[in-house]
């Protein structure tokens, strides 16, 4: 085996340990808003559920399926996409500012404009510049 | 995350302003963006394991080893890395300027981890409608004073 494809293998080798150290140890966990009880806290981009009662709502994350009940002075429509910044008290979060996201989906698909791009990129960088040339 | 429209759009202008290989700098401006894989397993997997899994992808010493992967396919491995380097370095700058209500900024994992608060929503069409125009007016200037393209 060439000296190149032993370091290619290390480093995928690297790559996959640490993938799974993240997963062993990881950075996300799922919502638990009695953890930050008393304290200030955020939500990004959670969709407006239900109206559980006059100004609180239930919010679902885009992924995963968490939830959490928020308080805010204002009136939110089921299915929009909002941003909520506030205080805990008792596992609800009082939100003091929010954002609704008018455009929620506007980075995942813009970005797929980009990807021809980057193919073309990829190959010409790749046809000029490959370590074994064809002959 | 930016678009990526707006992720290349930076990469390709810091590329210019630092007089280095354009194509390296835009393929690293994205590569962090390889975490964002989680979107297709999350629906049929457990979303944390998922996110968790492919969090390394957007941390420094994760994407630091991604690029030396990619570039060692490359002839000049160590030029191409180094410019893979200034386009993660571009992509984490850009990164760090959102969420204005604060985000985990997992850019140090497993080192350290802080939360930080930005000035831009993810979904901000802003970034695009600044970096598009003035990138595209780069590309001509560049485009008809030499014959490359990138």
């Amino acid at each position: 085996m060439e000296k190149i494809w032993v370091f290619r293998m290390m480093i995928l080798f690297s790559i996959i340990l640490f993938c799974s150290y993240a997963l062993e140890h990881p950075l996300y966990k799922p919502l638990n808003l009695y953890v930050y009880e008393g304290k200030e806290y955020y939500l990004n981009n959670f969709v407006v559920n239900k109206k559980l009662g006059p100004n609180v709502y239930e919010v679902r994350s885009k992924y995963g399926n968490q939830s959490a009940i928020v308080r805010i002075n204002s009136v939110l429509q089921k299915g929009q996409m909002v941003s909520f910044f506030g205080y805990v008290n008792d596992g609800v979060l009082i939100a003091k500012k929010y954002h609704i996201h008018d455009y929620p989906n506007f980075p995942v698909y813009f970005s797929f404009l980009a990807l021809p791009l980057l193919f073309f990129v990829f190959i010409k960088e790749w046809r000029e510049n490959r370590r074994f040339p064809r002959a | 995350m930016p678009d990526w429209v707006t992720h290349i759009c930076f990469g390709y202008l810091i590329a210019c302003l630092m007089n280095a290989r354009v194509r390296p700098v835009i393929l690293g401006s994205v590569l962090p963006d390889l975490s964002k894989l989680f979107m297709i397993f999350t629906h049929f997997l457990d979303h944390f394991k998922v996110l968790n899994f492919f969090l390394p992808f957007h941390t420094i010493f994760g994407s630091l080893l991604s690029g030396a992967l990619i570039s060692s396919f490359f002839k000049h491995w160590k030029e191409t890395y180094l410019m893979i380097i200034i386009g993660l370095l571009s992509h984490f700058a850009l990164d760090s300027l959102l969420y204005p209500f604060g985000n985990l900024n997992e850019f140090f994992y497993p080192l350290f981890t802080f939360e930080t608060h930005g000035f831009i929503w993810s979904d901000s069409y802003l970034p695009a409608m600044v970096s598009i125009p003035i990138a595209g007016l780069v590309w001509l200037k560049r485009r008809f004073s030499s014959n490359t393209v990138f």
